[in-house]
C-alpha cells in the first residue's frame, strides 16, 4: 500500500473523527482497526449521552467538550446519526447529595452550558418517572442522546468517502522508525509509510505508544454493565436522570436511548482483565436497585439485553497532545467521554499535526455528509419507500422494523458489515425485543450472500461464528 | 349496519382458528409474515386445512406475505415487497405466536457469545446445514427445544437439556439436568462453557453452543399492540407444551369471549 502523510491507529469514534476531520483535508489518511468494524470496543459499549461539561471549567476535558457539544444537531443531521437534545437531571435524594449540587452548578456554568438548581417537584414536572423522594436536582438542558455506534460508522464512511482507507481486521503490531521519529505502521498485513502517527488506541493507547518509542502510559480496563429495557417503559422516560456522584458510589443513570429503549447503568469495576465483557447477577442487581431509587417505576420485567463494556481508565484523564519523545507522534484518549469529545479532539488533532509540520489545508471538494438510508421505522409517510427500493416492504427484523433494504445497504457499503454484529450497528436489526429471535437467521442468511462465506461461518459477535 | 372488519395478524393454527371463528360475523382479513397459512405447523397438517376452509366459507380473506408494523386509530400499517399500506381495521386480533426468552430474560449472565442462540434460530440454521456444535447444550424443555433436539438428533449430536422445571425426562434428551438453571456463559468469541445453577449449587458444563429454549413468552412486534392494555385482542397460547388442538380451543375461546364482549357492548 502506498504511504500516507497520517496514519490512525485506533478505530473508535475518536480515531474515525479523527479521520473524518483529517479525510477534508489534502492530507492523506489511514486508519487502522484491530477488530473487523469500526466502534467494536468502548464506542459501542455506553450509554449514549452526548455531555454538555464534564470536568473543571478551562481543563483539557472541558475544552474538546465545549467545542463538540454545540455541534452536535449539524454533524448528525450531516451524517444521518439519529440525535436527541433532551437534557439531563442530576437528582438528589439526600441532604448529602443536595449539597454537591451547587458545585456541579458552577462547574457546569463555569463550562459556559445552560445549567439551574431546581426543586423536587420541579424536576418531577419535567420528568414524571423521578422518585418523590428526589429533594432537589440540577438540571442541564444541553445533555443529549445519540446513537454512538452509528456515529462512528458514519464517521468512518465519512472518512473512507473522502479518500481516507479504514483498514479493518489490521492489528498494529510494530512500527518502522528513524532518527527518533515514527515512519510507517506495521501490521499483519505489511507496512505503511507514514509522516505522522496518531494514537487513538483507546485502551491500547500505552501499548502503543511504548510500540512507538513514546512515552509510558498506565491504562487498565474498566469494566461498566448495563441493563436495556424495553421500549414499553422507555419510550415514557423525557430525559436522562443522572445519579449524584459522591466519593462512595458510582453513577447509575437512567438513559433513554434514540431508538427508544431505556439503559440503566454503568457500573464501574477497575480491573486487570481487558477482554472481561462479562456481566454478572450481583452488579446488575445493584444496578437495578440503583436505578430504582431515582426511577421507582424501572421493572426488570421490562429487560431486553444486558451487556458489559470496557472503557479505559488511566491516571490522566485525557490526552491530545504531542508525545514527549516522538515529535510526529500525536495522542488522542480520553476516558470516558469519547463521544462527548470526539468532534472537538479531532479538530484539535489537526491543529497539534499541522503545528508539528503537516501542512494540512481544508479541500473543497471534500464532502460534509453522507447518504442518508431512509429508515422503515422513522418514516413518517412508509407507503413511498417501496418506490425507492421495493425491498422496504420486506420486513426482516420485525421488532425494530428494518427491512431488507436497509441490512442491504449495511451489507453494500460503504464501510460494508460484515457480521450480525456490524448490520445492528448500521441497522438495529437484531436488537429488539426478541434479540433476533426472528430475524437473526434471516440476516445471517444475508450476511452469508454478501460475503460470500457459509452460513455457519457468519460472525454473530467479534470472534464468534454461528458454526462451531 | 356495517360489519366489523377485523384483521388476524398470524396465519398459525391459533390466527386461523380465531378467523374461522370470527369469519361470516365479521369481515375478517388474515396477514402472515410468511406466503403460507400453518406458520409453525406446517401447510400438510390436516386441521391447518380444515381452518382455512372454515375461513373461506365465511368468507374471510388472505394477505400473506405480509408484516404488520402499526397498529393506530383504527388503521394497520402493513408491508409486503414493493408494497407499503394502511388498512382500515375496527378491531385486531394478534396471533403471532411465541418466542423463547432471550438471555436477559432468562437471567443468563455472563458475555455476548457465538454459539448462543435462540432454538427459533437454531431451527433455521439447522435445516440450512450449519453445524450449531457438536456438544451443544439445550436450555429449556419446551416444543421449540423438541424442534431443534430432532435436527440434532439426525446429525447424531448428543442432546443435554438443562430444564429448570423439573419434569420427566423428555424423550429426546441423552443428558438430563432437571431443577437446574442456566447461570451464566462463559467463552472467547464462542462459548466455551455454561454455568448452570440449582440453590446454591453450582456447575460448570463444557459446551460450544447454548440453545435457548425456556421461558416462552409471546412475540409482541407491532407497535400498539404490544401490551395488554393496548387495543388489541392478543390469541398467543405461551406453554412450554402446547398441541395443535389446545392451540386452536384457546383461539377459538378468545375469538369467540371477544364477539360475546362486543355483543354485551352494544347492550349496554
Amino acid at each position: 500500500m502506498r504511504d500516507v502523510d497520517v496514519a490512525v491507529v485506533g478505530g473508535g469514534v475518536i480515531g474515525t473523527a479523527i479521520a473524518a476531520r483529517l479525510s477534508a483535508t489534502t492530507a492523506s489518511v489511514c486508519l487502522f482497526e484491530r477488530n473487523d468494524d469500526v466502534g467494536d470496543e468502548a464506542s459501542k459499549g455506553n450509554a449514549g449521552i452526548t455531555s454538555s461539561y464534564y470536568a473543571e471549567p478551562g481543563s483539557l476535558d472541558a475544552r474538546v467538550i465545549q467545542a463538540t457539544y454545540p455541534r452536535w444537531e449539524d454533524t448528525c443531521a450531516r451524517l444521518d446519526v439519529p440525535f436527541r437534545r433532551i437534557g439531563g437531571i442530576i437528582t438528589a435524594l439526600s441532604d448529602e447529595e443536595v449539597a454537591q449540587l451547587p458545585p456541579k452548578l458552577e462547574e457546569a456554568l463555569g463550562c459556559g452550558v445552560r445549567a439551574e438548581i431546581i426543586d423536587g417537584r420541579r424536576a418531577r414536572e419535567l420528568e414524571p418517572l423521578i422518585s418523590a423522594e428526589c429533594l432537589q436536582a440540577l438540571w442541564l438542558p444541553d445533555e443529549g442522546i445519540i446513537d454512538p455506534m452509528r456515529l462512528t460508522v458514519r464517521l468512518a464512511q465519512l472518512a473512507s468517502l473522502n479518500g481516507a482507507t479504514i483498514r479493518l481486521s489490521a492489528p498494529v503490531i510494530d512500527f518502522e522508525r528513524s532518527g527518533g521519529k515514527v515512519t510507517g505502521v506495521r501490521t499483519p498485513h505489511g507496512v505503511v509509510g507514514a509522516r505522522f502517527v496518531v494514537n487513538a488506541a483507546g485502551l491500547g493507547l500505552g501499548m502503543i505508544s511504548e510500540l512507538a518509542g513514546g512515552e509510558s502510559f498506565r491504562m487498565w480496563p474498566r469494566k461498566g454493565e448495563y441493563w436495556i429495557l424495553d421500549r414499553q417503559f422507555g419510550s415514557q422516560l423525557r430525559h436522562i436522570v443522572f445519579a449524584t456522584p459522591l466519593p462512595d458510589t458510582k453513577g447509575i443513570h437512567v438513559v433513554p436511548t434514540t431508538n427508544g429503549t431505556a439503559l440503566l447503568g454503568p457500573s464501574a469495576e477497575d480491573n486487570d482483565r481487558p477482554t472481561d465483557k462479562e456481566t454478572d447477577g450481583p452488579t446488575l442487581t445493584y444496578i437495578y436497585e440503583r436505578a430504582r431509587r431515582m426511577v421507582p417505576s424501572v421493572s426488570l420485567d421490562d429487560a431486553i439485553k444486558t451487556f458489559a463494556a470496557i472503557r479505559p481508565a488511566s491516571d490522566e484523564r485525557i490526552r491530545v497532545r504531542v508525545d514527549a519523545h516522538v515529535p510526529n507522534l500525536v495522542h488522542a484518549a480520553n476516558r470516558s467521554t469519547g463521544v462527548s469529545s470526539s468532534l472537538g479532539t479531532a479538530d484539535m488533532v489537526l491543529d497539534l499535526l499541522n503545528s508539528a509540520g503537516l501542512d494540512a489545508e481544508d479541500r473543497e471538494d471534500a464532502l460534509d455528509r453522507v447518504p442518508a438510508v431512509p429508515r422503515l421505522r422513522d418514516a413518517l409517510q412508509p407507503e413511498v419507500l417501496p418506490a425507492i427500493d421495493p425491498r422496504y416492504g420486506q420486513v426482516v427484523c420485525v421488532c425494530e422494523q428494518v427491512s431488507a433494504a436497509e441490512i442491504a445497504a449495511a451489507l453494500e457499503g460503504p464501510l460494508p458489515a460484515r457480521s450480525i454484529d456490524a448490520v445492528q450497528k448500521r441497522t438495529r436489526a437484531t436488537g429488539g425485543r426478541c434479540q433476533g429471535a426472528v430475524c437473526m437467521a434471516g440476516v445471517a442468511f444475508m450476511c452469508s450472500i454478501a460475503t460470500g462465506l457459509p452460513p455457519g461461518e457468519v460472525q454473530m459477535v467479534s470472534g464468534g461464528t454461528f458454526g462451531a | 349496519m356495517t360489519v366489523e372488519r377485523v384483521v388476524v395478524v398470524g396465519a398459525g393454527i391459533a390466527g386461523l382458528a380465531a378467523a374461522a371463528e370470527l369469519a361470516g360475523q365479521r369481515a375478517v382479513t388474515v396477514i402472515d409474515r410468511l406466503p403460507a397459512l400453518g406458520g409453525e405447523t406446517g401447510y400438510e397438517h390436516p386441521l391447518v386445512r380444515s381452518l382455512q376452509a372454515a375461513c373461506l366459507d365465511g368468507d374471510a380473506s388472505f394477505l400473506l406475505g405480509t408484516t404488520a408494523l402499526r397498529w393506530t386509530n383504527g388503521r394497520l400499517l402493513v408491508a409486503a415487497p414493493g408494497s407499503i399500506r394502511w388498512l382500515d381495521a375496527d378491531r385486531l386480533v394478534y396471533a403471532g405466536g411465541c418466542r423463547p426468552g432471550t438471555p436477559a430474560e432468562l437471567r443468563l449472565a455472563g458475555s455476548r457469545l457465538g454459539g448462543v442462540v435462540s432454538a427459533t434460530v437454531a431451527v433455521h440454521l439447522l435445516d440450512a446445514g450449519v453445524r450449531l456444535g457438536r456438544n451443544p447444550i439445550l436450555l429449556g424443555e419446551s416444543d421449540f427445544a423438541a424442534d431443534v433436539a430432532a435436527r440434532l438428533r439426525r446429525t447424531r449430536t448428543p442432546v443435554r437439556v438443562v430444564a429448570p422445571e423439573a419434569t420427566a425426562t423428555p424423550a429426546y434428551a441423552d443428558e438430563w439436568w432437571p431443577g437446574w438453571r442456566g447461570a451464566r456463559a462463559r467463552g472467547m468469541g464462542r462459548v466455551r462453557e455454561l454455568e448452570i445453577a440449582r440453590g446454591d449449587r453450582r456447575e460448570w458444563l463444557a459446551c460450544d453452543a447454548v440453545i435457548l429454549a425456556d421461558g416462552i413468552r409471546p412475540l409482541r412486534n407491532v407497535d400498539g399492540a404490544v401490551a395488554a392494555g393496548d387495543p388489541a385482542t392478543f390469541v398467543q397460547l405461551a406453554a412450554p407444551h402446547a398441541t395443535v388442538d389446545e392451540v386452536a380451543a384457546f383461539a377459538r375461546a378468545a375469538a369467540s369471549a371477544l364477539m360475546s364482549a362486543a355483543v354485551r357492548g352494544v347492550a349496554a
